[in-house]
């Protein structure tokens, strides 16, 4: 009996044990051949910088990928969030006003988002799009109104951008993620809602509410990103945040995020996938891989993480 | 089974990519140490090893590989070992990561193409100590607005722009050509002047000519120039040429090839004349003067071989050593134009510009001409022979 | 007076299927007239780029779109539709090949490719969207290492691009459109694709050959993705594509595949996508028209607009509902 119960939960986790492995594998094999680079003080520094915004983001779309739900507007949020704050916080001097604005924007955001995707009852990459053609335009709009390329914060945010400081806030905002996932309903029910929404609806949940409040906090996530995303630069632009819904998507995929949602989500997948995804483009440039080889290598290893991680073993072919 | 299999493919493609990594840093490692020898052997020059990264904001195209074959033709001689990576025009938190990951790498010297973020990677060149310059690129953002942060920063070298930093001498060429052509409505197009403002100058120097002409013509000859057409980066609208249906000449300031040619190829508008700037060496070429449909006239681009000016500046700086004429502030610094008017132009370029056939032969400068232009390894180079190397590299400098 | 009825049936369905163009162009007539613009309407010029624009979406769209009414969702398409373009413009190029062979290589690529993203899929066991993103990632990353990472440059060969340009761009249109419908409505794999999407358990139960019909399905998707290659490869400059561009190429005509089972309701899916394809496109030529083409106004209105038109139709079938009651609740008055 015993035995069986430990096989069974090795089956359940090996998706887990062989994303852990992947990122284990990227850091020896970059740790070889970038010949140490990889490990300097400098690079550990860069690496927390670079990891930090992505894992905060992806933090809040765990929730939103649980669900079987889906996002491609998280850039031209970020974007629109970062102008915003900066924006905010230079007319009024005050950091604490401006982030506070945006945190009220986004949760806003995440209610219409919510609320939207689940009154039209579209398929919710349908509702990013729109969402991502709206900020989007309203950044290109800001940058166009302004009349420049780039702007940048009177004050500077040294703070938000010192490695310890970066760790903690990603400690902290795991914590949270994990706090919620594993000991609240909202975990419980966005994992509900993705392994079979009609069930969860029929057993007496509320599944609007606790979708839009999985919007709010992904929302929430996004603010806090576009704080620490402001801080890296101290500026930002008509193109800031673009490219971030994909990189998510593919961070929380090397992280072993199963897209379609369901029980086996879990906040792992945002922290496992987001620090992969960077070793990655750190470590190949640091080994001297070629700017063009990059992409298929790039390519290559995450074919391999998703045929480890994401195989269905029997029955019908997987959507 | 899968799952092995997948495990073998993994590794498969460690040990390929391990092969790849180690290759390739040890294959450069040699090249130097033997090349080591011989300049040293030509002009008893003893060079030192530097890693400098080239960031460039496109990582396609003729221009990168004509790039690319350049710095691939002087890295064995002058001892350098160049790392390449992309950054973008738009995005300040990309170019950082693009910088910060070239500094891991272990690079002493960044060239770069994009001034977005500028500020924020300059504090972190410094505090690595790794110094950049730019090339391709006149840093109008942080000319403007950041000058005394980015270009009296000890970090930043100077920049050489894409050509001249003031293209007003081409309009004043278009502008003959338009009146030389007999052409009657000519449009103008121009991306957003807070990004390109030489180009909105240009325009007005431009019209200038145009007016200057129009004041002793005869009213039959009188050329009536549209209001600017502003691009916000995006290709011009087809609706553009139903608004003015009697345009008989283009003047598109703003990359002609890339953002306007495409849609007057769509509206089968090409027997339109069309005067731009930003030579691809693609349709462009093909379809210039006499040959193809004959839309473009005439066209710009500076040359590849332009970045030695921040290439020399780092590798000095890196060897502790200065031109006894270098200004205390980084420059900015313009560099010939292969300013293309004529089918003879474009056949001269075709024939022998390295732009166009990304040979290094092809190179208006040899690697020993760049080791000459280094104070560090000839005692008597000169900031200003620097500069005027790369004023040397027109269509009438080819040979 | 049974057939009056049909016929008048008919004319029903047909001008309430074209009543999403033709509303939205009588509105930019007005709005483009009333801002002094003459040439909105009823040129020539307006209409080539109208076309051409609604070919270009409506074939991806459709593409798009049998995959996602087959239940699946497919990343890859974009990337498929670059790398083909690439392929069969360079070697046309190269071996001075003419247009119809390009449009064949295209399509030709274009389905080998679709079918081998199919065959991942079936072998790998993978989920749909995570395998096709991942060979999304690896079709773009071929388009460095083919033809020296030159892209496609092509559009001024007037002589190669004339499935890309009026009148020949109808072929490709037409091509699209008879494979669509005849795979999804005439043929066996097509309606066994249908059971499939709406049980995939059940219909495996009942004897359907999953795997050969999902390669089926991939194979068509890929002859679709090639037409809309040849027309791609024609009217645009293709860079080399990275970090999953090309997924946006794709978004960028998924709307009007979404929007075609709305408009297609009273007639065929596919037939409202290509009506949804040439709304939009004039949507956009009409905001160019008055200056606001490109840029942050263009993306607002058009969102905008399609999370309004969205809202509209998430309504419908509640007033449908509605309706039915207010009739049900009449005839039971009476009884009453």
């Amino acid at each position: 009996m015993g035995k069986t119960m430990k096989n069974s939960s090795l089956k359940t986790h090996i998706g887990d044990i062989f994303s852990f492995a992947g990122l284990l594998l990227c850091v020896i094999v970059f740790s070889i051949l970038s010949k140490g680079k990889l490990w300097s003080a400098y690079n550990l520094g860069v690496l927390v910088q670079q990891t930090c915004v992505y894992a905060i983001l992806a933090m809040g779309a765990v929730f939103i990928y649980s669900m079987g739900y889906m996002d491609i507007s998280l850039g031209a949020q970020v974007g629109v969030y970062c102008l915003l704050l900066i924006l905010i916080t230079n007319a009024s001097g005050s950091l604490i006003l401006g982030f506070v604005s945006i945190l009220a924007i986004a949760i806003l955001c995440g209610l219409i988002n919510g609320y939207v995707s689940v009154k039209l009852g579209l398929p919710s990459i349908v509702t990013s799009i729109f969402l991502n053609a709206i900020f989007g335009g309203a950044q290109m709009l800001i940058m166009e109104r302004l009349g420049t390329n780039s702007i940048s914060m009177d004050q500077k945010l040294t703070f938000f951008k010192q490695m310890p400081v970066m760790l903690a806030a990603i400690v902290i905002i795991a914590l949270i993620s994990v706090f919620l996932y594993q000991y609240t309903q909202l975990g419980k029910l966005v994992k509900g809602i993705g392994a079979n929404e009609t069930a969860t609806s029929i057993s007496g949940v509320n599944t609007t509410k606790w979708k839009v409040l999985a919007y709010v906090f992904f929302g929430v996530c996004i603010a806090v990103g576009a704080l620490f995303l402001t801080a890296r630069t101290n500026s930002a632009g008509k193109g800031t945040g673009a490219g971030y819904a994909m990189d998510i998507m593919v961070s929380l995929l090397l992280g072993g995020m199963p897209l379609s949602g369901g029980m086996r989500s879990k906040i792992s997948a945002a922290l496992v996938g987001t620090f992969t995804y960077v070793i990655l483009a750190n470590g190949l440039i640091l080994s001297g891989v070629s700017t063009t080889l990059i992409y298929i290598i790039k390519a290559i290893v995450f074919m391999a993480v998703i045929l480890m991680t994401c195989r269905k073993k029997d029955g019908v072919l997987p959507r | 089974m899968k799952k092995f299999l997948a495990l073998i493919l993994v590794l498969l493609m460690t040990a390929s990519l391990a092969a790849c990594g180690t290759s390739a840093p040890a294959a450069s490692n040699d090249a130097p140490a033997a090349s080591n020898d011989a300049p040293a052997a030509e002009s008893g020059v003893k060079t030192v090893h530097h890693k400098i990264g080239i960031a460039h904001y496109v990582d396609s195209g003729r221009a990168v590989d004509a790039m690319r074959a350049f710095l691939k033709g002087i890295e064995g001689p002058l001892d350098v070992e160049f790392v390449f990576a992309t950054l973008s025009t738009y995005d300040e938190a990309t170019n950082l990561t693009a910088i910060q990951n070239l500094i891991s790498s272990g690079c002493e010297g960044i060239l770069m193409s994009a001034d977005m973020g500028t500020p924020a990677i300059l504090e972190e060149c410094a505090s690595a100590g790794v110094y950049v310059a730019g090339f391709l690129c006149d840093y109008n953002q942080s000319y403007w607005t950041a000058n005394e942060e980015v270009f009296g920063n000890e970090y930043f070298l100077g920049t050489v722009c894409d050509g001249h930093a003031d293209i007003s001498f081409y309009a004043e060429d278009v502008a003959a050509k338009i009146i030389e052509g007999g052409y009657k409505h000519v449009g103008v197009v121009i991306f957003p002047e807070y990004a390109y403002p030489n180009q909105a100058a240009a325009s007005k120097v431009f019209r200038e000519k145009i007016d200057a002409y129009n004041a002793t013509a005869a009213d039959a000859d009188k050329i009536e120039v549209y209001e600017d057409q502003v691009l916000n980066f995006a290709p011009l609208e087809a609706t553009y040429f139903s608004t003015y249906p009697e345009m008989d000449a283009l003047f598109s300031i703003a990359a002609g090839a890339g953002m306007v040619y495409p849609t007057m190829v769509a509206s089968g508008k090409t027997d339109i004349p069309l005067f731009t700037s930003g030579f691809e060496a693609t349709d462009d070429a093909d379809n210039f003067g006499s040959s193809g449909n004959g839309c473009f006239k005439s066209t710009l681009c500076s040359t590849p071989e332009a970045i030695v000016y921040p290439l020399c500046l780092v590798i000095d700086k890196l060897n502790g050593t200065t031109y006894a004429d270098l200004p205390e502030k980084a420059e900015r610094v313009d560099c010939s134009v292969l300013e293309i008017m004529s089918d003879e132009d474009m056949a001269k370029v075709k024939e022998s510009a390295m732009y166009y056939s990304a040979d290094f032969a092809d190179s208006f400068l040899t690697a020993e001409d760049v080791i000459n232009l280094c104070a560090s390894y000839n005692p008597n180079a000169t900031y200003a022979g620097l500069v005027d190397a790369i004023n040397h590299m027109s269509v009438a400098d080819l040979k | 007076m049974k057939n009056d009825n049909k016929a008048l049936n008919i004319l029903r369905r047909f001008f309430l299927t074209i009543l999403f163009p033709l509303a939205i162009f009588l509105v930019m007539l007005i709005i483009t007239r009333s801002k002094g613009v003459s040439y909105f309407g009823f040129t020539w010029e307006m209409w080539r780029t109208v076309l051409v624009n609604t070919s270009s979406t409506a074939v991806a769209a459709l593409a798009i779109w049998l995959q996602i009414k087959n239940g699946r969702f497919d990343f890859s398409g974009g990337s498929v539709m670059v790398l083909a373009a690439i392929l069969g413009g360079n070697l046309a190029i190269r071996y001075n090949l003419s247009p119809v062979m390009y449009l064949v290589l295209c399509v030709f690529f274009g389905a080998l490719l679709s079918t081998i993203t199919g065959a991942v899929y079936i072998l790998g066991r993978l989920p749909i969207m995570i395998c096709t993103i991942g060979m999304a990632l690896v079709y773009e990353s071929i388009t460095y290492l083919v033809f020296e990472a030159k892209g496609l440059n092509m559009m001024s060969n007037t002589r190669l691009t004339a499935f890309g340009r009026m009148p020949l761009i109808l072929v490709p249109v037409l091509l699209a459109l008879v494979i669509f419908l005849g795979y999804c409505y005439l043929t066996v794999p097509g309606q066994r694709a249908k059971l499939l999407s709406n049980n995939q358990q059940a219909a495996v139960n009942i004897g359907v050959k999953e795997y050969r019909n999902v390669l089926q399905t991939f194979l068509v998707c890929g002859l679709l993705l090639g037409l809309a290659a040849a027309i791609y490869g024609s009217n645009n400059t293709v860079a080399p594509q990275a970090g999953l561009s090309t997924a946006n190429t794709l978004f960028a005509n998924i709307i009007p595949a979404y929007m075609g089972l709305f408009i297609g309701a009273l007639s065929a899916d596919a037939i409202g996508v290509l009506l949804a394809s040439l709304g939009m496109a004039i949507l956009n030529y009409g905001l160019s028209c008055i200056g606001l083409g490109s840029g942050g106004w263009q993306s607002i209105i058009v969102g905008i607009f399609m999370l309004a038109f969205y809202t509209l139709m998430a309504q419908l079938p509640l007033w449908k509902a509605a309706a039915a009651k207010r009739k049900r609740i009449r005839s039971e008055d009476p009884a009453a």
